[in-house]
């Protein structure tokens, strides 16, 4: 069965490097999370899972030519723009998977990393058996993606709206596409699998102000579960939902919270070494 | 026969909704059965599903969503009948709200 998430986000692919989204609070956010990024000097294999356009991959290949990075992306036409942009970059790999299912051999992956696109998985264990398995035993990962409150502001003002247009079992179905874990959660989940001393999760919040128009431009691709409202319907809701959002605009713009995790699997060797702080 | 009476399940409802409410709504101390979960921000679309499942697990039974409307899920008094497969009554006096409830915002023409 399609993943109606995915064919939103491979729908939406030509407009994903776009200034307004780069510009976004998510935009923003996805930077500074890049400029965190630690690759190791005696990694080998580096892999982004939900690589998307592979704008991450390119910047950090371009700086590190002896690395072999591969990037995991399951939209179709995200792929297609990932490929375009690596075509000078002999050491990227671009393939068709996800958090479930990756095409990599197991033990292989030094550096693991994702960039809000774990809250989109839909078998969590799976997703993290799999991490488990394609990460070599001294590997390490950072994964972000975003939290149990994450735009508290937005949810408050919208939840309404949508239920009313869409009706409970749309609603309800569409909350049931994402996963949006507490941080106790999320630790206990990849302490199932992993080392519990090798996990650990930082939690952040983050408000971001911008116009109407400056959000709505991300608007259509976090809620992309939404195209499943009829057209006509379509049009009356994201009026409302306009206005909604309007009524949150203060003096430095309209506020949205960016509820964070980090979660990060360290090596045994980095524990041993007291490299990790 | 249901093994749970109405009243006891919106009691340990409306204990459920305490516990897991999402902070920072004006709901400080009083959650009734009568106010609309979703308009006055108490939950979210995961915290209703959240719900849901816990109802279906007090009652045993499972809640068909595609026979429900707004009101019948996002009000505790009204979604505890719904879940026993009992009528839920014609009045409106579990809809005297400061706000509408979302099934009011739907008769409303859908201002919010």
């Amino acid at each position: 069965m399609p993943n109606p998430v995915v064919e939103t986000y491979s729908l939406l692919a030509e407009k994903y490097d776009d200034e307004l989204n780069l510009q976004s609070c998510w935009g923003r956010a996805t930077e500074k999370i890049l400029s965190s990024l630690l690759i190791k000097d005696n990694d080998q294999v580096v892999l982004d899972v939900g690589c998307g356009t592979g704008r991450a991959l390119s910047q950090l290949a371009s700086r590190r030519p002896n690395i072999q990075f591969i990037g995991i992306e399951p939209a179709e036409n995200m792929r297609k723009c990932a490929l375009h942009r690596i075509e000078s970059c002999p050491n990227i790999a671009i393939r068709d998977g996800c958090f479930e299912k990756m095409p990599v051999t197991s033990q292989s992956v030094d550096y693991l990393f994702s960039i809000f696109a774990f809250h989109w998985v839909t078998n969590l264990r799976a997703s993290v058996q799999e991490i488990r398995r394609v990460l070599k035993p001294n590997g390490h990962m950072d994964l972000f993606f975003i939290g149990r409150n994450n735009g508290h502001e937005f949810i408050r003002k919208t939840s309404p709206i949508f239920l009313k247009h869409m009706g409970p079992a749309r609603f309800l179905e569409s909350a049931r596409m994402r996963t949006q874990l507490t941080r106790e959660a999320a630790l206990r989940l990849f302490r199932e699998t992993f080392d519990p001393r090798q996990v650990s999760v930082v939690e952040s919040y983050e408000t971001y102000y911008d116009s109407l128009e400056g959000h709505w431009g991300w608007w259509v691709r976090i809620e992309g579960q939404f195209v499943s409202i009829p057209s006509e319907a379509r049009k009356a809701c994201d009026e409302e939902v306009r206005r909604a959002l309007s009524g949150l605009s203060t003096e430095k713009g309209i506020p949205y919270s960016i509820h964070s995790l980090h979660l990060m699997v360290r090596s045994g060797a980095e524990l041993q070494n007291g490299s990790w702080s | 026969m249901n093994s749970i009476k109405e009243n006891v399940l919106v009691v340990s409802t409306l204990n459920w909704i305490k516990e897991h409410k999402l902070p920072g709504n004006r709901h400080g101390a009083e959650i009734t059965e009568d106010i609309d979960l979703i308009t006055d921000g108490l939950l979210d679309s995961m915290g209703l599903v959240d719900l849901l499942l816990f109802v279906e697990e007090q009652t045993g039974r499972p809640i068909d969503l595609k026979t429900v409307e707004p009101k019948d899920i996002c009000v505790v008094k009204n979604l505890c009948r719904i879940a026993l497969g009992n009528p839920i009554a014609q009045s409106t006096d579990g809809c005297e709200h400061a706000e509408p409830s979302c099934g009011n915002l739907l008769a409303a023409g859908g201002k919010v």
